[in-house]
């Protein structure tokens, strides 16, 4: 089989590309823990309400500007510890965000940002995001979960 | 009086077109569901008769995602080799027919779950959402169906090399192999998690699913299932496109060449679409991008491939200059104008795919309508508009009619409103999934903030992009039924190109289907035995059932 | 109706091609997919 002159350059051209598109993504996720979420971490999917880290959903202080968010789903709602499904957050902090679903799978995407995550039952799902712009986030399931998956929604303030 | 002149026979004609009419009814249901969905998504439409969103969604996807792809696909298949291996004999035809009539069957089962409201579990059907144990039973006949008809591919392909021993097999006999090859393979992932996941659960047999490893079997086959859609498209682009515009097949070699590396790299990739679940390792989910990015590859070889066919014919015919070959082309030809435009859509479609592949950058764009606009680029353009083009000739010359000048100034009209509404809708998709617009969503303010609001132009512009796309359906279906039924009788031809005379024989090694089928496996089992087995023995309590509508 | 096939290895088959309009095509192609990647990038890291 023979190629072309320039099908030889066009091919290490593009080789060369998809190459470094893969050294950049490695990079970030491996050394500088950008890693996609991909939490180990099981339950029992039936006992998601007795469960320490998901028995009292909300927001938590545990340092210097750094959070503990635990965010419990079901059909069709999330339980963010309030009624108002308010979130205040600073801005610049650092959050450990923990969800999980007590039913079928539900998306957790904070829209406008890096927070977007599977949340599948038997499992806890994961992200440490920096909430670096100010601004009021809404937070919605973006996996189908039945009827009232359009209506699954709740708000993050990032506050100045 | 034309005669009327059949380039397969009577008894060839009838099962690739049993094939074509089921087809294009489904395009007919798919594509006004697409409508209904754009309306509704609006915020100034109301469904009808009560009829749900999500129901609609659910007959969309099912009914062009797999109805519509798969029958148009292995009729085209099977018409491609007859005509270029010499026919199939009784047998062959036979198994073909009982394929056909499984995969009916199938359709129909699963049919009639979604519209009696007991499946509106969505194109990919994920536990724990429950349907009803019939609709899991009717895509399992559907998939059982295929293997018929793949084998019936492999034999003839076979057969051709043993009546013609030491000569090039036809190269569309051979992407066909390839194709329901890696269709094959990949389609045991979900018969697996199917008959043994979910069937045995919607009995009630047993009462919990692993729901991780039902996704990862079904992703293993839902990678390799858009690879089914594309390389028939590519067929028509490596093996008649030339013919169409007078030219010759660039490298038959090299196609074939690209056929293996997609036969290699298109299944143990399945990771991409889950790399924001939990439950599987970083390291494995940055292997199977790695394994993606390859299969980037020989979609790289076909643009170089369909650039050279093009300007070759373009300067033999006289073209000047960088870009004087354009000019060159039939660009009157529908059969020549649907398809290319598909090549240019497939141009933004992959740039996507690659951006949806690179790992964490996945978390801008996952689940967002941003890949919905991407799919509808790659396999309801790029590929949808080649079967469109390959339409126009093959229904015609298999039914002994012929594609008028009328038929050919409403296929370019197709392709113009195609093109049109496809980059309203498409684009509009793109720009609202990066504003994080979900996708698979029905009409909602949320909870009234800014950023969900700001969404809402956006949907009336893929209002706009999805009427006119239906006002494209219409025509389409108008110039099928006329193509099939009324169409002046007479012979037009199956355009198949021609290998240069330059070429030499394709390596031997090319037909070692044992070595391929070995190496396939070998990067299947590299890629998924650790994470899997991980999965299997990690997993916690499992899912019951639910049905959420 | 089979071909006349050539049994040595033939010539390099593309030998000579004039496909420059091809090159500066698939360029194009290159360029489109650096920048769109860059852009979603861009919009990662600044999230």
């Amino acid at each position: 089989m023979n190629m072309h002159k320039y099908e030889k350059v066009w091919m290490l051209f593009g080789s060369g590309t998809l190459l470094v598109f893969l050294i950049v993504v490695g990079v970030s996720a491996f050394y500088m823990g950008n890693k996609p979420p991909s939490c180990a971490v099981t339950l029992d999917p039936e006992e998601v309400d007795t469960h320490t880290l998901f028995k009292e959903p909300g927001l938590t202080q545990i340092g210097d500007n750094e959070y503990q968010l635990t965010i419990v789903a079901s059909a069709f709602d999330y339980d963010v510890g309030n009624d108002e499904k308010i979130i205040q957050i600073p801005k610049g902090a650092t959050v450990h965000v923990s969800s999980t679903t007590k039913d079928v799978i539900h998306g957790f995407e904070i829209a406008g940002t890096n927070v977007n995550m599977m949340l599948e039952p038997g499992y806890i799902s994961t992200y440490t995001n920096t909430f670096k712009n100010a601004g009021t986030y809404t937070l919605v399931c973006n996996e189908y979960c039945g009827v009232g998956h359009h209506l699954m929604a709740a708000t993050i303030e990032v506050i100045e | 009086m034309a005669t009327s002149v059949k380039s397969l026979s009577n008894k060839e004609s009838k099962l690739i077109m049993a094939h074509m009419y089921v087809a294009f009814t489904a395009l007919f249901v798919g594509a006004t569901c697409g409508l209904l969905q754009t309306l509704e998504r609006s915020g100034k439409f109301t469904l009808p008769a009560g009829i749900g969103y999500y129901q609609i969604l659910t007959v969309h996807g099912v009914v062009l995602g797999l109805v519509l792809t798969t029958f148009f696909i292995l009729g085209f298949m099977l018409a491609a080799q007859s005509k270029t291996t010499g026919g199939l004999n009784k047998t062959e035809r036979t198994v073909a027919w009982i394929g056909f009539w499984l995969m009916l069957v199938g359709t129909l089962a699963a049919a009639t779950m979604i519209l009696l409201n007991e499946a509106t579990v969505l194109f990919t059907f994920y536990a724990p959402l429950q349907a009803h144990v019939v609709f899991y039973l009717g895509l399992a006949l559907v998939i059982v169906g295929t293997w018929f008809e793949g084998f019936v591919m492999f034999k003839r392909h076979a057969r051709f090399r043993k009546e013609n021993p030491g000569e090039r097999t036809p190269l569309l006999s051979y992407m066909a192999v390839i194709t329901m090859l890696m269709w094959q393979i990949a389609s045991i992932g979900v018969a697996v998690t199917v008959l043994f996941q979910m069937v045995p659960w919607a009995l009630g047999w047993v009462e919990t699913i692993d729901v991780l490893l039902s996704r990862t079997l079904f992703w293993y086959f839902g990678h390799p299932l858009v690879y089914f859609w594309l390389l028939p498209a590519y067929m028509m682009w490596y093996a008649i496109m030339p013919k169409i515009i007078g030219g010759k097949i660039f490298s038959d070699s090299l196609a074939r060449f690209t056929f293996i590396l997609l036969l290699l790299f298109s299944i143990p990739v399945g990771f991409h679409h889950q790399l924001t679940e939990p439950g599987i390792d970083p390291f494995w989910k940055f292997i199977q991008v790695i394994l993606t990015m390859v299969v980037v590859i020989p979609s790289m070889m076909t643009a170089f491939s369909m650039f050279a066919t093009f300007e070759a014919r373009g300067r033999e015919l006289g073209a000047k200059g960088l870009f004087g070959w354009l000019k060159k082309m039939p660009w009157k030809d529908a059969r020549f104008l649907a398809p290319f435009i598909g090549m240019l859509f497939f141009i933004p479609g992959g740039a996507g795919g690659i951006i949806n592949a690179s790992n964490q950058m996945n978390q801008v764009v996952h689940n967002t309508i941003w890949v919905t606009g991407h799919f509808h680029l790659t396999v309801a353009s790029a590929v949808m508009l080649t079967f469109f083009g390959i339409t126009y000739w093959l229904v015609p010359s298999i039914t002994g009619r012929t594609f008028t000048k009328t038929m050919n100034k409403l296929g370019i009209l197709q392709t113009i409103l195609w093109t049109v509404g496809m980059l309203i809708m498409s684009t509009a998709m793109h720009w609202q999934g990066l504003l994080g617009g979900p996708r698979r969503s029905a009409y909602s303010e949320y909870v009234g903030n800014a950023d969900t609001a700001a969404w809402g132009s956006y949907q009336i512009a893929q209002a706009v992009g999805g009427s006119i796309l239906f006002l494209g359906m219409i025509v389409m279906i108008i110039i099928f039924v006329n193509l099939a039924f009324f169409a002046p009788k007479g012979k037009e031809e199956f355009p198949i190109a021609v290998v240069s005379n330059k070429a030499a024989l394709p390596p031997k090694v090319f037909e070692n289907w044992k070595l391929w089928i070995g190496v396939t496996l070998a990067l299947i089992l590299f890629a998924y035995t650790i994470p899997l087995i991980d999965i299997i023995q990690s997993a916690p309590p499992g899912a019951k059932g639910f049905k959420f509508w | 109706m089979p071909q006349p096939q050539r049994t040595e290895q033939s010539e390099n088959e593309h030998e000579g091609m004039d496909l420059r309009g091809t090159l500066v095509s698939v360029t194009i192609l290159g360029i489109i997919i650096i920048i769109s990647w860059i852009g979603v990038w861009y919009l990662f890291i600044s999230r």
